[in-house]
């Protein structure tokens, strides 16, 4: 192993950036878009936490909490969350098969097998959980 | 020979990813159902009535799944958008942004750990 010691940080050479370097290419574009799309998924745990918070001080509270989820801007900002959530989830579906090597025995299964397959798992657990939320 | 690892890096990493898988497959429809459904009156708020949700909560099962759709989505972003905010310039301030990020998350963890396990 290279046991050379590493420079510090502040030594290394980095070319100076615009930090709108990612509007110059869709590329970057994209890959900003889904990196971003954390975002909304965080926002989305977080009013979950918040929902949660407001169940525990009681019915009354948690009933202000319920009529917040359905404003319109509730709306909007659910819709925005769902695009985002949706775009998450088709760009971490196509990385899987990118980084995992799924082998059994001493064959590889073939990277297309494991796209499809995330994509069937992520349709049938979608039933499941639909089922399950309003069905059940 | 004996590698000895220093840095936290994997553990922030295989959370971060975690998160991202569980968020991947089970967001969009949570998403679906009690966001936007409640939201544009196409789903009753009744299934997240106060009544339905206390009594569902009693169940440990439901508690912990609760608790890792809230913990491991907050360790998902804080990853995520650890890097974005290098990416975009902040790369001087590597240490406060990661520290900022990840506690955020660990707080959000905390606070969803209490408030659903006590």
């Amino acid at each position: 192993m290279n046991q050379q010691k590493s420079p510090s940080e502040d030594l290394l050479y980095r070319p100076h950036m615009s930090p709108w370097w990612w509007l110059q290419q869709k590329n970057y574009f994209l890959f900003m878009v889904r990196e971003l799309s954390a975002v909304f998924v965080g926002l989305f745990a977080l009013i979950s936490l918040v929902g949660v918070y407001r169940l525990s001080q009681g019915e009354d509270a948690y009933q202000l909490y319920l009529s917040a989820l359905q404003t319109p801007s509730a709306q909007v900002l659910f819709l925005v969350i769902l695009l985002f959530s949706i775009y998450h989830t088709l760009t971490w579906i196509h990385l899987t098969p990118m980084i995992m090597v799924v082998r059994i025995g001493s064959k590889t299964v073939p990277p297309i097998v494991v796209l499809i397959s995330s994509y069937l798992a992520w349709m049938v657990i979608s039933l499941i959980l639909l089922y399950l939320l309003v069905g059940a | 020979m004996a590698v000895r690892v220093k840095t936290t890096d994997p553990i922030w990493w295989g959370l971060f990813s975690a998160g991202g898988t569980l968020a991947a497959f089970l967001l969009p429809v949570h998403v679906i159902v009690t966001g936007v459904g409640i939201a544009f009156g196409w789903v009753s708020p009744q299934i997240l009535s106060y009544q339905r949700m206390t009594s569902l909560l009693e169940n440990p099962l439901l508690q912990i799944y609760l608790f890792l759709l809230i913990s491991l989505p907050l360790f998902h972003w804080a990853h995520r958008f650890r890097f974005v905010l290098m990416d975009l310039g902040l790369r001087s301030l590597k240490t406060p942004v990661a520290v900022l990020c990840y506690g955020v998350a660990m707080v959000g963890t905390l606070l969803a750990a209490l408030l659903l396990f006590l």
